[in-house]
C-alpha cells in the first residue's frame, strides 16, 4: 500500500492541504524549515492509518469533532481507494462518499501490525538509530538480539530480558529468603510448625486422660486420711476438756446424796419471812403513837370559843372599811373646790364688762349669745376677702404688662417696612450660578485656540513640499491614502517585475557568455562542422549538381550563377571541390561526433538564450513604457496642489503629517466656537441680573458676572433676613393680644366676685349689730372674745355641781358608822368615826380567824381515829403470813427456819452447778451425747493426753504439706483437662486456615514467576531461532550495506562466537582484522544498525504488500559522503515501497538532488 | 408416632477453609472456625426443632487431620444432645475411615457408631425406627454396600445410611456404587446418603437424599450448605426440609467484561454483580471469586497491571460487604478486541509468536522445561499442588501458562503506550 494523496482536510494548522504523491517517483523528500509543519504531516500519515488518539494534540484550530484527514491509497493489487478519516469512538473511517468503512481496509495490508509496531518498524529517525546502536552494543553485538530488534524495530530486548529477570527475581530466589515466594515458603513452614504444637494428639490425650484419673484417686485417698487423723485429734482434744468438767461432776453428785430430804424453797422464801417480822414490829409502834394524837387533839378542842354575832355582821364592817379612803380625800378636797369656783366667775364678769361695760351680771349674759351658723360664716367671709383682693390686684398688673409689649411691637415692625418679591432675582442668579465660572472658563478657551492656532503654523511651515495659510491648508485637494496605497502597489509590482527580468536577464547572458566560451573552447582544437555546415555543403554540392546538370545535360549553362557558384574555379573544379567539402564535412562531423554534439549542443544554448533574451528585453521595454506611464498618472494625481509629489511611500507618510495639520485644524475651529458661546452666555446672564437688580431698586455698578452674581447674593441675603425678623414679630404680637384680651377677662371676673361679697358682709354685720363697713378683723376680735366669756360661764358651772355631791357622800358615811358602832361596840362609839370604823374591823378579823382553827381539829381528831383502827386490822395479817410460811418449811418453828432456808439453798445451788457442767460437757461434744463422753473418756489417762496430740499434729502437718503440693499439681492437670473436654481449642485449626491461605497467597506468586521465567526463556529461544532462520540473508545484505555506508572502512560484517559460546556481530576490516560492537565509533554502530533494518526491511518487503517507510529527519548525524550513500541505499528500497523522507535541512535536499535518480524523486515543499 | 430427625453429613469437622488468600480488609476474625460454627448451627438446630436423632452418614472428619481436640468439640457437642435426650447416629465414609480420632474417642452414650464389618441394624422402639447402616473399614471401599442391607424390620420407620458416590458423581471419589432403583426396591422409609458434596434429591418414593454438606470448603463448593430435617407422622414422611447452617457462603461472581472500555466500566459490572450475591447470602460471610471474562477495549490495560484491577475489587468488596465479604480470587480471562492471529505478521514477532504455539504441542521440549522449576519444586508446599493448582510435575500445566506467556511478551514488546482499543 501506497499513499497516493494525503489531503489534511482539517487536522492542526492546516486547511485543506494536499500533498500528491507520485507513483512513479516513490522517494519523497518532504522538506519544510522549522515550523513549517513537518512533524504535524508525520503525525497525521500515522493519524490516518490508525486513527486520531484520545487526546489530540492537532485540534487547536479545529475543533476535536471535526479533525478530518483524507488520503488516497493505492494497494499492490493495483486497487485504489479514497478514504477518511475522522475523530471519534466509531466508525472513524469513511470512503469519498461518508460511508464507514472497516479498519481491516487498511490493517490488512499494514499486515495487522498495531500503530506501535507500525512505527518501530516503518517509522524510523536519528533517535532511533542512535538507540538502536546503542542496544546493539548493550547486548555486546548478540547476533539474535540485533537481528530481532532492527527487524522489528522493537528496541531494548536487553532491557526486556533485564526487567523479567528483575521481575522474577524478586519473586523467587532458589538460596534467599527474602524474595516473596521464599518468604512465603517460610511463613507456611513456620505456620505447619504451629499446627503440629496447637494438635492433640490421640496417645497424648489418652495420657493426659489416665493422668487426671490417677491424680484424682490419689488425692482423693489422701483427703480422707487427713480427715480421719484431724478426727482423732478432735477427740483426744475433747477429752482433755472434759476430764476435769467430769471429775467435778463426781462431787456435786456426792453432795446432793447428803442433803437428801430437805424441802427446796422458793428464792423468795426468806424475804418473805423477815418482811413479815418487820411488818409486825412496825404496827406494834404505830398504835402506841395514835394513841397519844387523840389524847392532845381532845384537850385543845375543849379550850376554844367563838362570837357568833360579830361575824354575822361582818360584811357590813368590811364595807365601811372600804369605803374609809374616799371619805377621808373628800375631807379634804371640799374647801379647795369651793375657791376655784368662785375665781372663775369673778373672771367672767371682767369678760361681760369689756364686751358691753352696760352689763354687770352673768345672768344678762346670755343674751349676747350668738348662732353658730353666724359666726362660721363671718369668720369664712373675712378669708374670702383677702383672697379676692389679690386676685384683682394681679389682674391689673398683667393687663397693664402686655398692653406696653404691644405698643412696642408695632414700633418695631414700622421701623422695618415692606418686603420685596425675590423670586425672580433667585431664579436668573441660580442659572448664572450653575453654568459655573464662565469668565474663567473663557479665558482658558481663548489661551486654547491662541495655543493652537501658534501650533498649526508651525506644523504647517514644517511641513515641506507645500506652504500657506490656515485656511489654505484646510482646502488643499490631496488624493487619498488609499490611492496612494494603490500606487505604490503599482509601483512595487513593475519595480519587481523589472527586477526579475534584469536578473533573467543577467542569467540568460551569463548563459550565452557561457556557451560562447565553451564553443571558442571546443573550436580551439580545430574548427567544427556543424549540422549547419554539412547541410550547407550538401546544398551547395546540390546546387553545384544543378548547375552541372544544366551545363551538361541540358546544355543550358547559367553562366552568371556558376560565377556566383564559384567565382574562381571552373564548374568542374567547384563542383568536385563542393563535393569533397560535403565528404569532408560529413566524415568531420562523423569523427568528432562528440565534440560536434557538444557544440550543437552549445549553440542550440546559445540560441535558446538569445531567444529568451529578445524576449525578456521586449518584456523589459514593455514594462519601462508602465512604468512611465504611471509615473505621469502620479504626477498629475498631485496636479491641483501644485505639489511636485516624491515616491508613493513618502507621500503616504507626508500624507500622514498633513492628516495630522488637518485634524489639528478641525480642534482650532472647536476651540474658537467654544470662546464665542462662553461670550454669548456671558452676556446674557449680566444683562438678566442687571434687570433683575433694577426692578428690586437696587443701584449696581458692577460690570462682571461674578460681581453682578455675588450682589444679587447680598440682596437676597439682606430681604431674607429682614423677612425672618417680621415673621417673629408677627408672632409674638398674636401671642400678647391674645394674653391681654384673657387678662382682661380675669380682672372683671374678680370685680364681679367682690361686689357680691360686699352684699353677704353687710348681712352678717348687721347681724351682730355692727356697721356694714366693720372690717373682717374687727368682727373676728369680737367673736373671739365673746367664745372666752361663754367657755368660763360653762366651767364654773360644772365645778360647782361637783362639790355638792361631795358633801352628801361624807355626811352618808358618818350616819352608817355610828349605827354598827351602836349594835357591835359601844366602847368604840366616842371615838372619830374612821378610827373607830377601823378597830371594829380588827375585831371582826380575829373572830374569824379563831372559827377556822376550831374547824381543823376536829377533822384531825377523825382521822386518827381511822388510823387506829388501820393498824389492828394489819397486825393479824401478818401473824397469819408466818403461820403459812412455818407450814411450808415442814412445821418448824419460827427459829428453826434460818437453817431450812440455808441447807435448801445449798442444794438449789449444787443442781445448778450439775446442770451446767453437763451443758459445757455437751458442748464440748460436737454432737455426742452426754453418755458417749463420760464413755470416750472412761479410763483415758489425763497425765498422757497431751502427748498423744502432738503426736497426731504432727502426722497432720506432714500429711498436709503432701495434700497441697498433690492438689497443686491435680489442679494443672484438672484446668487443662477440662479445658480440653470443653472442646474448643482451635489452635490447631486456625493454624491450618492461616496455612491455607498462604498457600493461596503462593498461588498467584508462584503462578506469575513462572510466566516471567517462561517468558525469558521463551523469548530467548525464539530470538535464537529467528537468527538462525535469518542470519544468512539478512547478515549478507547488512555487510553489504554496512560496507557502503562506512564508505569500505569496513568490507563486511561476519558472524563469530564468544567466549560464552553466543552469537556476535564482528566489523571486518579490508585488511582482514576484525572488530566487535565494543571497538565501533557511535557512528558506526549507528550505521551498522541502519544496516540490519534496512536489511531486514528489504526482506520483509521481499514477500508482503508494501508499506510507506516513513523517515524523519534520519540523516542528521551523518556527513555527506554517508548521507549520500544512505540516499542511494534508500533509493533502491524506494524501488520496492514508498519512501516518505521527511527533513528540514536544505543540504539534505541538495544532496539527494544530486544523489537520487531524478526519475525516482518527488520534492515537497511544505508551507503553511 | 410423630417424630423428627435431622440427616446430615460429610461434614468434614475442622478442615480448613481452602483458597482464602489474606490481604487488607479481608475479614480474617470472622472466618477463623466457620467449619465448626457451621457444626454447631446443626446442633442448635437439632435441639431447636426438638428432634428424636440426629444421623451423620459419613465423613465427619477429615482422615489426614490428627487434632484430637476435633474429637474432643465433636463430643461436646454430643453431650449437648445427649442433655436435650437427643441420640445420634454415625457411620463412617472414606474420609474417616482410618481417622486416628474416633479410634481413641470416647462418646457420650447418645451417639452410636454403626459397625463396620457388616450392615447393623439400631432400634428405637420408643418410637418405632429401625437404623440401618454400615461405615467404611477402609478409604477405598468400591463393592456395592447396599446389597448387604437386611430386608426392613415389619412395624418400623426403616432407615437406611450409606456412605456412597451412588451412580457416581463428578469431582467425587467412585466410592461404595449402587444404584438408586435397588435402593428404591428395598422397602425402606428413607435413604440417608452421605459423600456427594452438593445437594440432591434422588428420588422421593421413598426418599434417597444427599443433603449436601454443611459448610463450603473452597470456591468448588457453592452456594447454600446445610443438613435435611426429616418429619414423620405414623410411620409416614411428612416434609424433607432443607436448613442452612453455613457460615460462609462460596460464590462465583462472573463479569461479562465485553466491550469495557476501561477499569470503571468493569468495577461498575462487578458491583452489579456483587450486589445481587451479597443480597443472597442473607447476612452471611461470603467468599467470592471474580470471574472477570470477555473482549474488551480495556483488556490490554487489565493486562499490564492486573493487580489494579484486583485491588479495586478488593476494596469494591470490602465497602459493599461491610467487612463480611473476602475476595477469594480474581480471575482475569479478558480477550483484547482484535483476535492475536490477525495482529501479528511482524517478521520476528510472528516468528516469536509461532514458536511458543510450536512449543505448546511439543511435549519433550517442556519437560526439558520443568526441569528448570526443580528447585521452586522442592521448596513449594504440596498443598500448592492440590485441586485445581500448581503443577511442576505435570507438563501439562506448563502448556496451559503458555498463552500467558504469550500474551505478556507481546504486551512488553509492544511497549509501555499499548493502544488501549482505538483501532
Amino acid at each position: 500500500m501506497i499513499f497516493s494523496k494525503l489531503s489534511l482536510t482539517a487536522f492542526g494548522p492546516f486547511t485543506d492541504y494536499v500533498i500528491n504523491f507520485s507513483e512513479e517517483r516513490p522517494f519523497n523528500i518532504l522538506f519544510g524549515l522549522n515550523e513549517a509543519g513537518k512533524s504535524t504531516i508525520l503525525r497525521a500519515t500515522t493519524d490516518f492509518l490508525y486513527g486520531f488518539p484520545n487526546q489530540s494534540q492537532d485540534s487547536y484550530l479545529h475543533a476535536t469533532s471535526n479533525l478530518r484527514i483524507q488520503a488516497c491509497v493505492k494497494y499492490a493489487s493495483g486497487k485504489e481507494l479514497v478514504l477518511m478519516r475522522r475523530k471519534g469512538k466509531k466508525n472513524t473511517l469513511m470512503d469519498h462518499e461518508g460511508k464507514p468503512q472497516d479498519d481491516v481496509l487498511l490493517q490488512q495490508v499494514l499486515g495487522h501490525i498495531d500503530k506501535n509496531l507500525f512505527l518501530m518498524m516503518f517509522g524510523m529517525d536519528h533517535h532511533a538509530l542512535r538507540k538502536g546502536g546503542e542496544n546493539i552494543l548493550k547486548g555486546g553485538g548478540a547476533v539474535g538480539e540485533s537481528l530481532f530488534e532492527a527487524a522489528s524495530g522493537i528496541s531494548g530486548l536487553r532491557d526486556l530480558f533485564r526487567k523479567l529477570e528483575d521481575e522474577s527475581g524478586k519473586l523467587y530466589k532458589p538460596q534467599s529468603s527474602k524474595m516473596f515466594i521464599n518468604a512465603k515458603i517460610n511463613e507456611y513452614k513456620e505456620v505447619k510448625a504451629r499446627i503440629t504444637a496447637g494438635s492433640l494428639r490421640p496417645p497424648d490425650w489418652k495420657e493426659r486422660e489416665k493422668a487426671y484419673q490417677e491424680d484424682e484417686c490419689e488425692v482423693r485417698e489422701l483427703r480422707e486420711k487427713i480427715n480421719k487423723l484431724r478426727g482423732e485429734k478432735t477427740k483426744l482434744e475433747r477429752i482433755k476438756k472434759t476430764l476435769p468438767l467430769i471429775a467435778k461432776r463426781k462431787e456435786y453428785l456426792n453432795e446432793i446424796g447428803q442433803l437428801q430430804g430437805v424441802p427446796i424453797l422458793p428464792a423468795s422464801f426468806r424475804d418473805e419471812r423477815l418482811k413479815f417480822l418487820d411488818a409486825k414490829n412496825k404496827s406494834l409502834l404505830d398504835k402506841e403513837k395514835v394513841a397519844r394524837d387523840i389524847e392532845k387533839l381532845g384537850q385543845r378542842i375543849a379550850g376554844m370559843s367563838v362570837p357568833t354575832e360579830l361575824l354575822e355582821s361582818a360584811e357590813q364592817v368590811n364595807n365601811l372599811q372600804e369605803r374609809l379612803d374616799t371619805y377621808r380625800t373628800y375631807l379634804k378636797e371640799i374647801p379647795e373646790r369651793q375657791g376655784e369656783v368662785e375665781e372663775l366667775e369673778r373672771g367672767a364678769i371682767i369678760l361681760l364688762r369689756e364686751i358691753n361695760p352696760s352689763l354687770s351680771s352673768l345672768s344678762e349674759a346670755e343674751a349676747l349669745k350668738i348662732p353658730l351658723s353666724v359666726k362660721k360664716e363671718i369668720r369664712e367671709l373675712g378669708s374670702v376677702c383677702r383672697v379676692l383682693e389679690e386676685k384683682l390686684e394681679a389682674a391689673e398688673s398683667r393687663v397693664d404688662e402686655y398692653g406696653f409689649s404691644l405698643l412696642q411691637i408695632r414700633e418695631e415692625k414700622e421701623k422695618i417696612g415692606t418686603i420685596h418679591d425675590l423670586s425672580e432675582l433667585k431664579n436668573v442668579a441660580e442659572r448664572a450660578q450653575k453654568q459655573g465660572d464662565l469668565e474663567n472658563e473663557l479665558v482658558q478657551a481663548r489661551t486654547d485656540s491662541e495655543i493652537l492656532k501658534v501650533e498649526i503654523t508651525k506644523a504647517i511651515g514644517s511641513l515641506g513640499l507645500w506652504s500657506g495659510t490656515i485656511e489654505e491648508a484646510e482646502v488643499l485637494p490631496l488624493p487619498l491614502p488609499e490611492t496612494i496605497r494603490l500606487f505604490e502597489q503599482d509601483f512595487q509590482r513593475l519595480t519587481e517585475e523589472l527586477r526579475k527580468i534584469a536578473e533573467s536577464i543577467g542569467k540568460e547572458s551569463a548563459s550565452v557568455a557561457f556557451y560562447e566560451k565553451k564553443l571558442i573552447k571546443l573550436e580551439l582544437t580545430g574548427e567544427l562542422p556543424t549540422e549547419d555546415n554539412l547541410s550547407e555543403a550538401r546544398n551547395r554540392r546540390q546546387k553545384g549538381w544543378q548547375l552541372v546538370r544544366r551545363s551538361w545535360l541540358e546544355g543550358d549553362p547559367e553562366i552568371a550563377e556558376e560565377k556566383a557558384f564559384d567565382p574562381e574555379n571552373i564548374l568542374s573544379v567547384a563542383y568536385e571541390l563542393s563535393v569533397t567539402e560535403a565528404d569532408n564535412v560529413a566524415d568531420s562531423l562523423r569523427s568528432e561526433a562528440d565534440r560536434v554534439a557538444e557544440k550543437a549542443s552549445c549553440l542550440e544554448s546559445i540560441a535558446q538564450s538569445e531567444n529568451e533574451l529578445s524576449e525578456l528585453r521586449k518584456k523589459r521595454i514593455e514594462l519601462e513604457g508602465k512604468s512611465s506611464a504611471l509615473n505621469d498618472r502620479w504626477v498629475k494625481a498631485w496636479h491641483g496642489t501644485k505639489i511636485s509629489p516624491l515616491s508613493p511611500n513618502e507621500m503616504l507618510a507626508w500624507s500622514g503629517r498633513y492628516q495630522n495639520i488637518v485634524s489639528r485644524i478641525n480642534e482650532l475651529h472647536k476651540a474658537m466656537a467654544k470662546v464665542k458661546n462662553l461670550q454669548d452666555k456671558i452676556a446674557i446672564h449680566i444683562s438678566e441680573l442687571s434687570i433683575a437688580l433694577l426692578n428690586l431698586g437696587e443701584a449696581n455698578t458692577a460690570k462682571t458676572l461674578a460681581s453682578h452674581v455675588s450682589r444679587a447674593q447680598e440682596v437676597r441675603e439682606a430681604s431674607e433676613k429682614n423677612k425672618r425678623i417680621l415673621e417673629n414679630y408677627e408672632k409674638s404680637r398674636i401671642d400678647f393680644e391674645a394674653k391681654l384680651k384673657k387678662a382682661q377677662q380675669e380682672h372683671s371676673k374678680v370685680e364681679k366676685s367682690l361686689h357680691v361679697w360686699r352684699e353677704k358682709w353687710s348681712a352678717a354685720m348687721s347681724q351682730l349689730a355692727l356697721s356694714a363697713d366693720t372690717t373682717p378683723e374687727v368682727a373676728s376680735a369680737l367673736l373671739d372674745k365673746l367664745e372666752e366669756l361663754f367657755q368660763k360661764i360653762d366651767t364654773a358651772n360644772i365645778r360647782k355641781h361637783e362639790l355638792e355631791k361631795k358633801k352628801g357622800y361624807t355626811a352618808d358615811f358618818v350616819c352608817k358608822a355610828a349605827s354598827l358602832l351602836e349594835t357591835l361596840a359601844q366602847e368604840f362609839s366616842d371615838m372619830p368615826a374612821e378610827i373607830a370604823v377601823s378597830r371594829l374591823k380588827a375585831k371582826v378579823d380575829q373572830a374569824k380567824l379563831d372559827a377556822t382553827t376550831l374547824t381543823e381539829l376536829h377533822n384531825q381528831m377523825k382521822k386518827a381515829r381511822t388510823a387506829s383502827e388501820e393498824i389492828e386490822k394489819r397486825i393479824s395479817e401478818v401473824c397469819r403470813g408466818l403461820n403459812t410460811l412455818r407450814a411450808r418449811a415442814g412445821g418448824k418453828e419460827l427459829s428453826e427456819l434460818e437453817h431450812v432456808e440455808s441447807q435448801s439453798r445449798r442444794l438449789v445451788e449444787i443442781n445448778n452447778n450439775l446442770r451446767h457442767l453437763d451443758e459445757q460437757l455437751w458442748h464440748l461434744g460436737s454432737g455426742h451425747s452426754l453418755e458417749e463422753i463420760l464413755t470416750e473418756a472412761d479410763g483415758v489417762d489425763g497425765d498422757m493426753i497431751a502427748g498423744i496430740i502432738v503426736d497426731v499434729e504432727r502426722e497432720l502437718e506432714a500429711l498436709d504439706e503432701k495434700r497441697s503440693l498433690l492438689e497443686q499439681r491435680f489442679g494443672v492437670t484438672r484446668q487443662t483437662y477440662e479445658e480440653l473436654l470443653k472442646g474448643t481449642r482451635a489452635s490447631a485449626l486456625e493454624a491450618a486456615e492461616e496455612a491455607q491461605s498462604i498457600i493461596a497467597d503462593l498461588r498467584p506468586l508462584t503462578e506469575q514467576y513462572l510466566q516471567l521465567r517462561l517468558a525469558a526463556i521463551v523469548l530467548q529461544r525464539a530470538i535464537d531461532r529467528y537468527r538462525d532462520e535469518n542470519q544468512n540473508p539478512v547478515i549478507r545484505r547488512s555487510s553489504e550495506i554496512f560496507a557502503e555506508l562506512t564508505l569500505s572502512s569496513f568490507a563486511a560484517l561476519k558472524v563469530d562466537f564468544d567466549d560464552s559460546d553466543n552469537a556476535i556481530l564482528l566489523g571486518v576490516r579490508p585488511t582482514g582484522e576484525t572488530v566487535r560492537v565494543e571497538g565501533m565509533s557511535d557512528g558506526t554502530r549507528d550505521q551498522l544498525y541502519l544496516a540490519l533494518r534496512l536489511a531486514s526491511i528489504e526482506r520483509y518487503l521481499e514477500s508482503h504488500e508494501p508499506v510507506p517507510l516513513i523517515l524523519d529527519d534520519l540523516l542528521v548525524n551523518f556527513d555527506d559522503q554517508r548521507a549520500a550513500k544512505t540516499l542511494r541505499i534508500l533509493a533502491k528500497l524506494a524501488e520496492k515501497t514508498q519512501i516518505l523522507f521527511f527533513t528540514h535541512h536544505n543540504s539534505l535536499l541538495n544532496l539527494a538532488r544530486d544523489v537520487i535518480p531524478a526519475h525516482l524523486l518527488t520534492e515537497h515543499c511544505l508551507e503553511r | 408416632m410423630e417424630f423428627k430427625f435431622i440427616h446430615a453429613a460429610d461434614i468434614h469437622l475442622d478442615s480448613p477453609l481452602v483458597g482464602l488468600a489474606r490481604y487488607d480488609g479481608a475479614p480474617v476474625k470472622y472466618v477463623r472456625t466457620a467449619a465448626r460454627e457451621a457444626f454447631n448451627n446443626l446442633i442448635n438446630l437439632a435441639l431447636q426443632e426438638k428432634v428424636s436423632f440426629l444421623v451423620i452418614a459419613g465423613d465427619l472428619y477429615d482422615g489426614d487431620w490428627r487434632d484430637y481436640n476435633t474429637g474432643l468439640f465433636f463430643a461436646a457437642q454430643m453431650t449437648r444432645l445427649r442433655e436435650a435426650r437427643i441420640r445420634a447416629f454415625i457411620v463412617r465414609g472414606n474420609h474417616d475411615a482410618a481417622s486416628q480420632i474416633t479410634k481413641h474417642l470416647s462418646l457420650p452414650d447418645n451417639v452410636q457408631e454403626m459397625s463396620c464389618d457388616a450392615p447393623e441394624v439400631k432400634c428405637l422402639d420408643d418410637i418405632g425406627v429401625a437404623i440401618h447402616g454400615q461405615g467404611f473399614s477402609k478409604a477405598a471401599i468400591t463393592e456395592d454396600l447396599s446389597r448387604n442391607y437386611p430386608d426392613p424390620l415389619q412395624g418400623y420407620f426403616n432407615i437406611g445410611v450409606l456412605h456412597t458416590c451412588a451412580s457416581g458423581r463428578e469431582g467425587h471419589e467412585s466410592y461404595a456404587p449402587c444404584d438408586i432403583n435397588s435402593l428404591a426396591v428395598k422397602g425402606y422409609d428413607y435413604w440417608a446418603l452421605g459423600h456427594v458434596h452438593k445437594r440432591e434429591v434422588l428420588k422421593k418414593d421413598p426418599w434417597i437424599v444427599f443433603p449436601g454438606n454443611i459448610q463450603g470448603r473452597h470456591i468448588r463448593e457453592t452456594g447454600s450448605k446445610g443438613c435435611s430435617l426429616v418429619s414423620v407422622n405414623e410411620g409416614r414422611i411428612e416434609a424433607v426440609q432443607h436448613r442452612n447452617l453455613d457460615i460462609l457462603r462460596w460464590s462465583l461472581c462472573e463479569i461479562n467484561a465485553s466491550g469495557a472500555a476501561d477499569l470503571d466500566d468493569i468495577l461498575e459490572r462487578a458491583k452489579q454483580v456483587l450486589e445481587t450475591e451479597i443480597a443472597h447470602a442473607e447476612g452471611r460471610l461470603l467468599a467470592v471469586r471474580f470471574l472477570v471474562s470477555g473482549a474488551c477495549p480495556a483488556h490490554n490495560n487489565i493486562f499490564a497491571a492486573p493487580e489494579s484491577l484486583i485491588n479495586n475489587l478488593r476494596q469494591l468488596a470490602t465497602d459493599l460487604g461491610a467487612g463480611h465479604l473476602w475476595v477469594e480470587k480474581v480471575k482475569i480471562d479478558t480477550r483484547r478486541l482484535v483476535s492475536q492471529e490477525e495482529v501479528l505478521s511482524l517478521p520476528p514477532v510472528e516468528s516469536l509468536v509461532q514458536y511458543i504455539r510450536e512449543l505448546a504441542n511439543d511435549e519433550g521440549a517442556i519437560v526439558g522445561l520443568l526441569a528448570e522449576f526443580a528447585a521452586l519444586k522442592k521448596a513449594l508446599p504440596p498443598e500448592l499442588y492440590e485441586d485445581d493448582g500448581i503443577s511442576l510435575k505435570d507438563s501439562r500445566y506448563l502448556q496451559g501458562l503458555l498463552p500467558q506467556v504469550e500474551e505478556l511478551l507481546l504486551s512488553r514488546l509492544r511497549g509501555k503506550e499499548a493502544l488501549t482499543g482505538d483501532i
